[in-house]
This record gives structure tokens, C-alpha cells and sequence, in this order.
């Protein structure tokens, strides 16, 4: 039977919702960033457009996993018109289940699944 | 701001519109950085290949938004469809699902009876069902639309049981009164399916496809068949009419079946069910 290592509280998010929640992680990023860091995290295979990035957004904000930050870089160093997203301490739980849970499969299937490649 | 973001703002219309507020600059400025990109690379066509991207991206996530509004907004204070709305949509969906059958299956001739007149159920309780779930204000002119609807449907049934009951009441004159009938129901589910598109509160381009498939269908009736010349558009026109008219018998079945109500305080601009 399946068993599922997210912990009730935090809520079930889809794939690219999950990606958005790593590649805030620890910063505060702003879209651009955020659509940078899933391509980079998934070594290139994810690329997001503006859409999959604000809708994701706008998913993990009604569930209160991420929030808009007040903190505005020097608006010498960046466009003030840019918002920046954080992990709130939700979003950084269900961050950790996800690759707990992640982490599980790669640990259950590394044994056989890498054996081809020697 | 460039050509290709005012462009790229404009198709921002497909969000809805609290979401377009919160996310346009942000959604606009991101299109604006992705492009800078795509240029910067300097392979040729790379802004053509992300626009390629953009509208994937926009269509299937506008799409999503709106399914995800809709749901929420109905779920938050929504009940449960009733029994009859349930019993009724599944009646049309077998109706729908019947009369395309015959694209997929063969038909035997002495059985056809029984799959025009699941269909002509189908029609009539998906009517009836969609009566139940329009607004007040659009109430009078459902009605004048549904029964006639009903009353097309319950008619063409009726002369299609007459051969198979033994009984031949029109004196030679069956063939006409029959043809009389199918006209009928084509046309009264074409005013259906356009009142519904104009006034309906449920899958209003589920109607509208009804009043096309239904207008075509009525092209393939025998009487009717245009001048020779044109049959090679009006023989496939009617089928695929037919084919049309059952599939949106289906999908108003679905909805009817599925969709939740508002909670009994907020009904006053629809029937009880």
C-alpha cells in the first residue's frame, strides 16, 4: 500500500507547485528567479513560463505555504517593481516532506534502477 | 514596454480578472525578461520558439485558473446535486451515448426503436433538468423553448414506436407526419440549445453546439436533401450534426448530474430541486 511521508498539516501540492516551493528554498525570490532556479534544480528539464510560475504562486499563497515579502532589495540593485516571494514555516515543512518523500523512492529504487548504467 | 508584451498583456485576458490584477505587471515583466533572454542567446527564431512556449503556457494555465476558480467559488458554499438532477443527467448522458453508438457499432435495423427513443428520453430529461437549473429572470423564455422541446421530442418517439406497436393511424400519410416530426425536433433542439447559450446559467457553449449539431442534423433529413449537387457537403453535415447533438446531450447530462447547487438561503434566483 502506499504510504505517503507528508504529514497531514501540510497540504498535497501538484509537481510544478513543488518545484516553485524548492526553488524559493531559503531566499526570497521574485518570478524570474524562482523560473531560473526550476530550470537550474531540474538540470534543465523544467522550464516554466509565466503562467506555470504566477498560478503556482498564487497556489501556494492561498494555502499559505509561501508569502509576498515586504523587504525590497537597493532600488539601485533591482526593479522595484518585482515582488518577492518567501517559504513560510508551512511551506517549509511541506518543502522538507516532499523530499523526504522524494528521497524515499530515489533510496528504494537507486539499487536496481543505476544498474544498467554499470 | 515592447510590442510583443503589449501583445503578451493583452492575451493576459484569458485569466479571470482578480487574478490578472494581482499577477499582470509581475506576468508581463517575467514574458519581458524571458524574451531579453531568448534574444541574448542570438540563436535565429528564438523568439519565435518562446512564443511558442508562452502560449502553451498561457492556454493550459489559464485554463487551469479558471477550472480552479470555478471549483472553488462553487464548492465554497454549494450542495450536493439532488437524486433527480443525478437521474436525469444520467439519462441524458445514455441518450447522447446511444445515438452516437450507431457511428461506432452496428445497428440492427429491428432494434434502431429502441436507441432513437433512449435518445428522445434523453433529450427530454436533460430539458427538463437544465428548466430546473435556469435563473429567474430567463425562466419564461426557458419554457417557452423547453416544452416545445419536450413536446418534438415525445412526438418523434411516439412515431417511431407506431411501426414497431403494429399501429398505423395516419392512413398513408405516416411518412409525413413523421417527417413533420423529425423537423420538428431538430429545430425545437437547435431554440433549445440557442436559448441556452444566450440566457443559460449551465454549459451555455454546451447549447450553443446543440443548436449548430441540431441544425445540421435537420439538413440530412430525407425531405429536405438539397439539390443533388450539394449532397456531398449536407450527407456529412448531417452526420456529423447527429453526431454533435449527441454529444452535447452528453456533456448537459454531465453537468446537470454533477453540478452543485447553492445552499437553500441563496435561492432565489433558481427553482428548488
Amino acid at each position: 500500500m502506499e504510504t505517503n511521508a507528508q504529514p497531514p498539516t501540510t497540504p498535497q501540492i501538484s509537481r510544478v507547485a513543488m518545484y516553485v516551493l524548492l526553488a524559493i528554498g531559503p531566499e526570497e525570490r521574485h518570478g524570474y528567479a524562482i523560473m531560473a532556479e526550476v530550470a537550474r534544480i531540474t538540470g534543465g528539464a523544467v522550464r516554466l513560463g509565466p503562467g506555470a510560475v504566477y498560478t503556482n504562486i498564487k497556489r501556494l499563497l492561498d494555502d499559505g505555504l509561501i508569502a509576498e515579502t515586504d523587504d525590497r532589495p537597493d532600488p539601485d540593485l533591482d526593479d522595484q517593481r518585482r515582488r518577492y516571494y518567501r517559504l513560510t514555516a508551512l511551506g517549509q515543512a511541506a518543502a522538507a516532506a516532499n523530499v523526504r518523500r522524494l528521497e524515499t523512492i530515489v533510496n528504494a529504487v537507486r539499487p536496481w534502477a543505476l544498474r544498467a548504467e554499470g | 514596454m515592447t510590442g510583443q508584451e503589449r501583445i503578451y498583456r493583452r492575451l493576459l485576458a484569458l485569466y479571470p480578472a482578480a487574478y490578472r490584477d494581482r499577477f499582470e505587471a509581475e506576468m508581463v515583466q517575467l514574458f519581458g525578461d524571458q524574451l531579453r533572454d531568448a534574444r541574448d542567446v542570438g540563436k535565429p527564431g528564438g523568439s519565435l520558439r518562446l512564443w511558442v512556449r508562452i502560449v502553451a503556457d498561457l492556454f493550459t494555465s489559464a485554463l487551469s485558473e479558471r477550472l480552479r476558480r470555478n471549483r472553488t467559488v462553487a464548492h465554497s458554499a454549494s450542495v450536493a446535486p439532488s437524486v433527480s438532477a443525478r437521474a436525469l443527467g444520467a439519462i441524458g448522458v445514455i441518450g447522447g451515448v446511444i445515438l452516437i453508438a450507431a457511428f461506432v457499432i452496428g445497428i440492427d435495423p429491428d432494434t434502431n426503436f429502441v436507441r432513437l427513443v433512449l435518445f428522445n428520453l434523453g433529450a427530454i430529461a436533460v430539458g427538463i433538468a437544465v428548466y430546473r437549473l435556469q435563473p429567474a429572470r430567463s425562466r419564461r423564455q426557458s419554457l417557452a423553448v423547453v416544452v416545445p422541446m419536450i413536446l418534438a421530442n415525445a412526438w418523434y418517439a411516439v412515431m417511431v414506436m407506431l411501426p414497431v406497436l403494429g399501429l398505423a393511424p395516419f392512413a398513408g400519410h405516416g411518412h409525413v407526419v413523421a417527417f413533420l416530426a423529425g423537423v420538428a425536433m431538430w429545430l425545437t433542439d437547435a431554440m433549445f440549445g440557442f436559448v441556452v447559450w444566450r440566457t443559460g446559467v449551465v454549459a451555455r457553449w454546451v447549447g450553443f453546439a446543440l443548436a449548430v449539431g441540431s441544425l445540421l442534423a435537420l439538413s440530412g433529413i430525407d425531405r429536405l436533401a438539397v439539390r443533388g449537387d450539394l449532397a456531398w457537403f449536407f450527407g456529412p453535415a448531417a452526420l456529423a450534426g447527429v453526431g454533435v447533438n449527441g454529444l452535447s446531450w452528453i456533456l448537459f447530462g454531465i453537468v446537470v448530474a454533477t453540478r452543485r447547487r447553492p445552499p437553500a438561503s441563496t435561492l432565489t434566483d433558481s427553482p428548488s430541486n
